[in-house]
């Protein structure tokens, strides 16, 4: 490496970093996850709650950040991801981990389905089509009360949400499991979306969110792209869904999954930064900081007040986020990440 | 004397600017036009000078810097805007878009006024209560005319009023324009394709190309200059 | 019949409400292009402070003069400082300003007046003798009432915006703000303006709405008229005046009768039916029914 860099030879240096670049990325993010592992149980549990937002917000990303189309529905997709978990655990008495892919695939489904308008309406017209799914998705909970247990909601045993033996970790060390498998969904889901970003797909959609016309004159179909780029989405916010129930244990309508769940994902991506990669991680950290926060300010009634004031600040005076900011601030060096993630 | 004076007038969309230090005068009372090809500059001067984009420069009109005004500021003051697209109301009724034009005016003759303009053009007194969106081109362009002639300007900026006019109609407007000068004594700055045209109604004459004056004159020079009608006007 | 009739009623005074709350919306969409999010919540906000008034022994009706007051200063403000700014980076920043001052104006309301239900005086006599009878079926003053100020305020809007000086400057600044603004209309004015009334009518909307509301009032009063509001608006034609009040009306006496008498449905799937049905309409006939076709401002 220092040879190299006392070598100016720009030609070559970009084969060289691409190979080094996800290798000490990848070192320095174990090492981080180990040390992180070694706090104290509570923390451990948090963190974990972190990273599982950190999925479903990277889900709302790829609508709304990449895709320029603000979705006020994801609330709906992460609860089809932790209901179906909790339904099948406690129902069809399946393992925690082999509920996830089902999840997911409910989560690709109704993703699609709420992708289905988007191939219409734009702007705020989808934004209250996609209202409408975090509205109904709790009287649909309420409606089918034998399922979902309705208004009271739903609790999974804890005895069933145990880690599986071959982990190594025990029932008491859930918090443990809990961390390094989102933990590693995390890191599955944000390779999914860069890669998914970098291909060409991924360039017919920033394509479209930036000019329709010009993109769709070009060949791209906005159509079949919008309704795939929902479908994904809908299954990483579902498989943070999963995660959630597995991490919670009890999921109820009104706490959960409702149209402000939705907008605190929202308030995430935006701190975090849109369009960017790694910005659902620091907006992951920031929704559950928030109400941790101000749980001592007017008994915890304070935190809508306070998602709502960090909402607007944010907008006026950090619209690149956290992470978009960084990255205009060239913190990350190397090859630019902004070329192909930033908003424009 | 000057009503409008400008001085090192610049604007654009961006950042380059697109029209630049234009220095450029209206005398009161009189008629002067500005020619130039396609893309030249001239509704860009148009916005600059009616405060829909930001300018650097001077901009005086009757004695006060207006420079950076809202439009409806400056609007206010006596300057109206035809503008090139005629900025219709479309669904407001013809009636109602006259009572736009006249809705900084304090006076209670508005509804007469609405009546005298309507004679005059009885194409619009026909259509007074529909849609101002039901008209042809031909009848949106007067009713514009009218909805900043009933505000009773000082300056009138006419972005070019002919287009997609058929050629007798062009003549018709031509004559009203006179019309106006002389009987009001409205003091108005034309953009004009049809130089012919432009030329015979106008005193003064600044001819834009790619966002500079390259020559000015009195409409008599520019009919007389050989050089310059061949060089700029094509004819 | 009898049960008919009575379903009928209730449906019309909650049509009334959707109505009064789409009409918020849709004067807010023609000044800013935009559906105002929070627009519910203010309307809370306005009714609490009537409320408030009220347990002070003031009358209702001071209070509800009060409320439109304070509820014009809100939706001006808002416009002015947060709106206006919000719009010049574009349509998804506007939108977030929206979605960020429905949830925090939410809290503001839990913050001071606490998460109880209040019960709220109405404006009209709600003695469980006043009532008319119609084919044995009762109709009670209190609908009644609603009724009649809804269609008040209806008028009196329609009025305004028709008929008034101030009603024309409204209707160019929205038709073509270039336009208006070189013919010496301060546009940014008229929008502040246009935000203010909507709020007044909304206000007008949670008075109305509390003292019946099966929520009373609190927190959870005002989302379902949201939700049932914008569905009314979008109904009618997000940019029509009159669709609005079509689809609110529209809205609530098909929600009464689809809880009566379509079983599936029943009492939970509500505000699902109502978005279901504006999700069809956009899809169909995205301009709505009323609606004329130049939706987005170019
Ligand atoms: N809204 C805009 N944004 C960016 N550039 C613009 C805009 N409007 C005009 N331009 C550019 O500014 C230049 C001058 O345009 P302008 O409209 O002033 O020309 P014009 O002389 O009025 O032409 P025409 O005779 O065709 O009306 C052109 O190159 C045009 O591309
Ligand atoms: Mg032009």
């Amino acid at each position: 490496m220092t040879r190299e860099s006392t070598l100016p030879k720009p030609a070559s240096l970009p084969a060289k970093r691409s190979l080094m670049r996800p290798a000490v990325i990848g070192i320095v993010a174990v090492a981080l996850l180990v040390a992180g592992g070694q706090l104290p149980d509570f923390r451990v549990s948090q963190i974990a709650s972190m990273l599982i937002f950190a999925i479903a917000i990277s889900g709302l990303n790829l609508v709304a950040g990449y895709g320029g189309m603000l979705s006020l529905g994801h609330s709906a997709l992460f609860g089809v991801g932790g209901y179906t978990t909790a339904i099948l655990i406690s129902e069809m008495r399946l393992t925690p981990l082999s509920t996830m892919p089902i999840a997911i695939a409910l989560g690709v489904l109704v993703g699609a389905l709420m992708g289905l308008p988007a191939t219409r309406v734009k702007g705020i017209y989808l934004a209250l089509v996609t209202l409408a799914f975090a509205v109904a998705f709790p009287e649909f909970l309420k409606r089918f009360e034998e399922l979902t247990g309705g208004a009271g909601g739903l609790v999974v045993r804890s005895v069933d949400l145990a880690p599986p033996a071959w982990s190594g970790f025990d029932r008491f060390e859930r918090s443990q499991w809990m961390y390094w498998l989102s933990a590693v969904v995390l890191v599955l889901c944000l390779f999914l979306v860069r890669n998914l970003i970098r291909s060409r797909r991924g360039l017919s959609i920033t394509a479209l969110r930036d000019n329709e016309i010009a993109a769709t004159v070009c060949g791209v179909s906005a159509a079949r792209d919008r309704i795939s780029l929902f479908a994904i989405s809908g299954g990483i916010t579902a498989a943070g869904g999963s995660l959630y129930a597995m991490y919670i244990g009890a999921l109820s309508p009104e706490l959960s999954f409702t149209v402000f769940t939705s907008i605190q994902l929202i308030t995430g991506l935006i701190i975090g930064g849109v369009a960017t990669l790694l910005g659902p991680l620091a907006g992951g950290v920031a929704i559950v900081i928030i109400p941790a926060v101000t749980l001592d300010l007017a008994n915890g009634q304070a935190y809508g007040l306070v998602f709502g004031v960090v909402l607007i600040v944010v907008v006026f005076l950090l619209p690149d986020g956290i992470v978009g900011r960084l990255q205009k601030m060239r913190v990350f060096t190397g090859r630019s990440q902004s070329a192909a993630h930033t908003s424009t | 004397m000057s009503l409008l004076s400008v001085r090192g007038l610049s604007a654009g969309y961006g950042a380059a600017p697109v029209i630049e230090d234009i220095d450029l005068d209206v005398r009161a009372g009189e008629i002067t036009v500005i020619l130039g090809a396609n893309g030249a500059g001239k509704t860009t001067t148009m916005r600059a000078l009616s405060g829909e984009i930001k300018v650097s420069g001077s901009i005086e009109f009757d004695g006060t810097q207006i420079a950076n005004l809202r439009p409806d500021q400056i609007a206010r003051r006596g300057m109206r805007v035809v503008p090139q697209g005629r900025g219709t109301l479309t669904s407001l009724s013809v009636r109602d878009n006259l009572r736009v034009g006249a809705s900084a005016r304090t006076d209670g003759d508005i509804e007469r006024d609405i009546t005298s303009w309507t004679d005059r053009f009885p194409a619009l007194g026909r259509r007074i209560d529909q849609p101002a969106g039901n008209l042809s081109g031909g009848e949106q362009q007067m009713l514009a005319l009218a909805r900043a002639l009933i505000s009773r300007p000082q300056l009138l900026l006419c972005d070019e009023p002919s287009l997609g006019l058929a050629p007798v109609i062009v003549r018709e407007l031509f004559a009203f324009l006179r019309e106006i000068q002389e009987s009001l004594g409205t003091a108005m700055l034309l953009v004009e394709q049809n130089a012919n045209l432009a030329l015979n109604l106008a005193t003064d004459v600044y001819l834009l190309e790619v966002g500079r004056t390259v020559a000015q004159g009195s409409a008599d020079d520019f009919i007389n200059n050989d050089a310059i009608r061949r060089a700029y006007l094509g004819m | 019949m009898t049960q008919l009739i009575e379903r009928l009623s209730d449906g019309l005074t909650n049509g009334f409400v959707y109505a009064l709350i789409a009409l918020a919306l849709v004067v807010v969409f023609k000044a800013s292009s935009t559906v105002n999010f929070a627009q519910a919540e203010m309307a809370l906000f306005t009714t609490y402070v009537a409320w408030w008034m009220t347990t002070r022994g003031i009358s209702i009706w001071l209070a509800l003069l009060a409320a439109c007051v304070v509820g014009f200063i809100i939706g001006a403000a808002i416009e002015r400082t947060l709106v206006r700014p919000a719009e010049k980076r574009g349509e998804m920043p506007t939108l977030l300003i929206l979605v960020a001052l429905f949830t925090a104006i939410n809290a503001i309301d839990g913050l001071i007046w606490g998460l109880e239900y209040h019960s709220m005086d109405g404006l009209f006599p709600a003695g469980l003798d006043d009532y008319v009878s119609v084919a044995s079926a009762r109709i009670y003053y209190e609908d009644i009432g609603v009724w009649a100020a809804a269609i008040i305020a209806l008028a009196v809007c329609f009025m305004v915006i028709n008929k008034t000086r101030l009603g024309l400057l409204m209707r160019a600044a929205a038709d073509n703000p270039a336009s208006a603004a070189l013919s010496g209309i301060n546009v940014g004015k008229v929008y502040t303006f246009g935000w203010g009334s909507a709020a007044v009518i909304g206000s007008i909307a949670g008075i109305l709405i509390a003292p019946i509301s099966p929520h009373q009032l609190s927190m959870a009063t005002m989302f379902p008229v949201l939700i049932y509001g914008s569905a009314a608006a979008i109904i009618g034609g997000l940019n029509s005046l009159g669709g609005a009040v079509v689809g609110g009306l529209t809205l609530g006496l098909a929600e009464s009768l689809i809880t009566g008498y379509v079983g599936f449905i029943g009492p939970q799937l509500h505000q699902t039916t109502a978005l279901a049905v504006m999700v069809i309409v956009l899809l169909v006939r995205p301009t709505g029914i009323f609606g004329s076709r130049r939706l987005e401002r170019v």
